[in-house]
């Protein structure tokens, strides 16, 4: 297709183009909204008054507090179903997606967990930490290739996603996905739902 | 070889035998307005440096603005796109990689915001004319008067696919790679669409 000279082309996108002048008061009322947001609330939210164990998670979750489940194959020490390994890709398989209610206004303590072999660092990232890939490292786990964390999260709605090493961006893959048009990249959701 | 901005601006300053309504722009034309932002400044907003986040806004406000008049027509509508734009960068800049270039990721999230605002607007219209009538009668189209007026026309009865296509090629001189990032669409169909854009452009100018 051949987008050569075109003089009238050209004539109307000049036309065009001249409109074009600075809207300062639009600027201000851009930085006035953001300013009153945080990208990192999540950092103000405090932990309950008794701290929350992993194990006490892990309780809960047998208490069928948790949203989600404990997946077979990811705790599978053997990895028969797995594809981990066999991939070229990690792929983050979550252990205990869970989340648990504590009370009105009180955060919930989630335990994010996932399994990656190949993985020499992973971090989360989402919606409550302003999406920074240093907030919130997950530490190793004792079975090789388990990483987890926990962090309080308000109910609602939680979308998020794993980085490992620094560049690799993953969805879980047995959480639902919430496709978003606007950065081309899919994350996963969790409900933490208050009881 | 002269870039096409070169071109652009040539054309615009010279007579251009055979077009009827070329006339010589009355003050000089930002023919192509600057792309280059240092590639630090996104990462330090993202990072949480305020400066730097305003200084995004200041760089691109315009072009955002100008981009969403020409998407939505209406000057409240544009201003309400680019606000919710950046307010949606701010929240997700954390979502941008160190590898990638601002300006596809700012409009791409400025193309969906122009089509949530005219969707928006669409369905209130219609709420409108299913309703009762508008109390103030909508403005007769004004008879355009200058070449503006004449593009602006011919360009707001362009299908929305291709209106969005042109200004990103033609206006914002984006790569078809970039549109593709922005838009979604494959290069080809993209090629398609600024193709047909142009042949209808051209046509209803020469008619004027």
């Amino acid at each position: 297709m051949n987008e050569a000279h075109d003089e009238l082309i050209d004539r109307a996108t000049a036309a065009l183009r001249r409109r074009h002048a600075p809207n300062p008061r639009l600027v201000s009322r851009i930085l006035v909204t953001v300013e009153g947001r945080s990208r990192r609330w999540w950092r103000a939210v405090t932990w309950p008054s008794a701290p929350f164990s992993l194990s006490a998670t892990a309780t809960l979750a047998a208490a069928g507090l948790l949203l989600g489940f404990l997946s077979r194959e990811a705790t599978d020490p053997a990895g028969h179903d797995q594809p981990v390994a066999a991939q070229p890709g990690a792929q983050a398989i979550p252990l205990v997606p869970a989340a648990r209610a504590s009370g009105e206004a009180v955060p919930v303590p989630v335990q994010f967990t996932l399994r990656d072999v190949r993985a020499s660092q992973v971090t989360l990232v989402g919606d409550f930490n302003g999406w920074s890939q240093t907030a919130t490292p997950l530490e190793p786990g004792t079975e090789p290739g388990t990483w987890s964390v926990t962090v309080p999260l308000s109910a609602g709605r939680h979308v998020y996603a794993f980085v490992v090493n620094g560049k690799n961006w993953m969805t879980d893959p047995r959480a639902q996905k919430a496709p978003d048009l606007d950065f081309g990249r899919a994350n996963s959701v969790l409900i933490v739902q208050a009881p | 070889m002269a870039s096409r901005s070169q071109r652009a601006e040539a054309v615009a300053r010279e007579e251009v035998p055979g077009v009827l309504w070329a006339i010589q722009p009355a003050e000089p034309i930002s023919v192509r307005p600057s792309t280059d932002i240092d590639p630090a400044i996104p990462l330090r907003a993202r990072d949480g440096d305020a400066a730097a986040f305003a200084e995004l806004v200041e760089f691109f406000h315009e072009r955002c603005l100008r981009y969403a008049r020409y998407m939505l027509g209406e000057e409240e509508d544009a201003e309400e796109a680019v606000q919710d734009t950046f307010v949606r960068v701010y929240d997700h800049l954390g979502q941008f990689r160190p590898d990638a270039r601002f300006e596809p990721w700012l409009f791409r999230i400025l193309a969906n915001r122009c089509r949530t605002v005219r969707e928006r607007r669409r369905r209130r219209e219609s709420l409108v004319t299913t309703g009762e009538l508008p109390a103030v009668a909508a403005e007769a189209p004004a008879v355009s008067q200058d070449l503006l007026e004449e593009v602006e026309a011919a360009l707001e009865e362009l299908p929305t696919e291709q209106r969005e296509a042109f200004l990103l090629r033609h206006v914002e001189d984006l790569s078809y790679e970039d549109m593709a990032v922005i838009t979604g669409v494959r290069l080809s169909a993209l090629r398609m669409r600024v193709k047909r854009a142009c042949d209808t452009l051209r046509s209803r100018l020469k008619e004027t």
